[in-house]
């Protein structure tokens, strides 16, 4: 991919458009959110589920909090999580999939098992479990969402090793004298990584819903404010039938758009790199 | 002096079934040897050999001796690990693998695949060194430096077989091995790859192995030809006696079918039937099923290569052939 096709495959369709700006929109406000956050998000005041006024822009939480504040410093816990997450199952995703692909046989065929038994496996109870042992706190969510979701970008990777490794430059490499480590750091790696990055793009938005998922269960950090643990104490103080509106759809929409920025972009890449996706559109 | 390369006795096998099947090769420094046959007929398998580049499903037996220049010890390539013949692939055997186009690779600059290959032979080698002598290689072939610069994709089909070629002389190896270097090539640009190489070969005293299945490349530039057949060499010569009076029905009938500039119109007499599968070979000589002057010893007895004229050898009962009889193709075709 060169620079300029992705600038112009970003900027140029209205998906790259929308899902650029929400996303810097939301990066800006999880570095500074704490710093827009018009209120303490934790005080705690007498006005119980108040409606939206001049005062509090969103309304208050069941402890009288301000719900513009929280949203905008839990912006924070989705964003970090998502990218770590995603980073950490990139790694695992391609260090298997370059290792099983690459090597073939036995290596091959354990850590393919590996794989199917990642993907069968519904994930979401296994992350409930994991978390569940494990005590809750920002790291434990990344980690546990990063083990449960590099599946996927194993087998891809897998794939496309599988036939880069019978291409004629691979052969090459190994004629003048490369190792096996090398021709796949130099060689095999960076003609996987298109794909890679575009999977991983999308892997950030599972992990965004994974940990808004985990939160709103209450396995989330209950130290941090995020927009799982937002909608986890709206629902479980009654704010949904008590017609509080404001405590419920703001965080849910942030996710949503969040989400859907993401996917969009990731789409985009996916597209870019595989033509047969484009007739879709 | 003593040869180049030598190889001896050379199998290639696939689980049980042979590939190659007792190839002996001589090289001397400087010299090139054409390796000619049909496509499947073991050509590249025995290349690769030579560099045990072969993939891991095929097993190589045989003995692959090189003697460089001013080196006491010879290299056993046969008995060498998998790091030690790191040492060797590039630094003296090189390759020039079929279809150029693939063999680059297509997210790295041309200059960096010089870089890699030089570095990997000399790891200390200053940065100022390294880009001076791929701008040399890179003129050497007659492209201007610049295009180091370029990606596989932006250069044309010509440009890019230079670059493979340029790229085997990076570490100043005393073989190259050129699997058919011309093949994706029009004829005008197969002439200048082909000048190209005798050029280089004589400036540099390289010595040349040319895997083709044309035989007027093979004539132009070698100086000796080996014919495979069936994963076995079947005659091997001077490329102007093999030309001129060849001893092997195979190779008589492969001249045959060249067309002549100027000779009579018409097409060519192909050789009747298929390559049998080297791993079930038919009994007797492999080539008898196919062969016009076949006769019952021919399917009886699996002729050996021994040496019919000065300096020329031939796996046929019937060799030394003084006259062939009067067959054609078209003959030869309805025998069948």
């Amino acid at each position: 991919m060169n620079d300029g096709s992705t600038r112009d495959l970003l900027l140029h369709s209205w998906r790259g458009r929308f899902g650029l700006s929400v996303l810097g929109l939301f990066l800006f406000i999880a570095a500074f959110g704490s710093l827009l956050a018009p209120d303490d998000p934790d005080a705690s005041s007498t006005e119980v589920l108040a409606p939206p006024s001049t005062s509090h822009l969103l309304g208050t939480t069941e402890q009288g909090s301000d719900v513009l504040s929280q949203l905008l410093v839990g912006a924070q816990v989705s964003i970090v999580v998502g990218f770590a997450a995603a980073l950490i199952s990139a790694v695992l995703g391609s260090v298997v999939g370059l290792a099983g692909g690459y090597y073939g046989g036995w290596t091959d065929r354990i850590l393919d098992a590996l794989e199917n038994w990642f993907l069968v496996i519904p994930t979401l109870p296994l992350m409930i479990v994991l978390a569940r042992l494990l005590d809750p706190s920002l790291t434990v969510l990344i980690v546990v969402i990063g083990l449960t979701s590099w599946a996927g970008t194993g087998r891809i990777v897998r794939a496309q090793v599988l036939t880069l490794r019978e291409r004629s430059f691979v052969e090459r490499a190994r004629a003048l004298g490369a190792s096996d480590t090398y021709i796949i750091r130099k060689h095999v790696l960076p003609n996987t990584l298109p794909l890679i990055f575009a999977n991983t793009v999308l892997i950030i938005a599972v992990a965004i819903l994974s940990e808004a998922a985990l939160s709103f269960l209450g396995l989330g950090d209950p130290t941090r404010i995020s927009w799982g643990t937002m909608l986890e104490s709206a629902f479980s103080s009654g704010a949904p039938s008590a017609g509080a509106w404001w405590y419920v759809i703001p965080p849910g929409l942030c996710i949503s758009l969040l989400v859907l920025a993401v996917t969009l972009i990731g789409f985009l890449f996916e597209e870019h790199i595989n033509p047969r996706l484009r007739e879709a559109t | 002096m003593s040869d180049l390369l030598e190889v001896g006795d050379l199998h290639v096998h696939h689980g049980k079934r042979p590939i190659v099947d007792g190839v002996d090769l001589a090289l001397a420094r400087g010299e090139a040897l054409g390796l000619a046959g049909e496509s499947g007929c073991g050509k590249t398998t025995t290349a690769l050999a030579l560099m045990k580049l072969l993939p891991a499903s095929l097993e190589q037996s045989g003995r692959v001796t090189l003697r460089l220049e001013g080196a006491e010890e010879p290299i056993n390539i046969e008995k060498r690990t998998e790091a030690g013949m790191q040492l060797v692939r590039w630094r003296h055997i090189s390759l020039i693998f079929q279809g150029a186009m693939n063999s680059l690779d297509p997210v790295q600059r041309i200059e960096r695949q010089f870089a890699e290959a030089i570095r990997l032979h000399e790891p200390e080698a200053r940065s100022d060194d390294v880009r001076e002598r791929i701008a040399e290689l890179l003129r050497t072939v007659g492209l201007t430096p610049g295009l180091g610069r370029r990606y596989a994709h932006q250069l044309s089909g010509g440009q890019r077989q230079r670059v493979m070629i340029a790229l085997a002389l990076a570490c100043r190896p005393s073989l190259v091995i050129a699997d058919e270097p011309t093949t994706a090539l029009d004829v005008v640009m197969q002439a200048q790859v082909l000048q190209l190489l005798e050029r280089l070969r004589e400036e540099l005293g390289l010595a040349l192995i040319l895997i083709s299945h044309d035989l007027g490349v093979l004539a132009e530039t070698c100086d000796r030809i080996a014919v495979m057949y069936a994963g076995r060499i079947v005659e091997s010569g001077p490329v102007e006696r093999v030309f001129a009076t060849p001893q092997h029905p195979y190779t008589k009938l492969l001249l045959d079918s060249l067309p002549v500039i100027g000779g009579e119109r018409g097409l060519a007499p192909p050789i009747p039937g298929g390559p049998p599968d080297p791993s079930d070979p038919p009994p007797g000589c492999r080539f008898n099923p196919r062969c016009p002057f076949a006769a019952e010893r021919c399917s009886a007895e699996d002729p050996a290569l021994r040496e019919v004229a000065p300096w020329q050898a031939a796996a046929c009962h019937f060799a030394p052939w003084s006259e062939w009889p009067a067959t054609t193709g078209a003959e030869a075709g309805s025998a069948r």
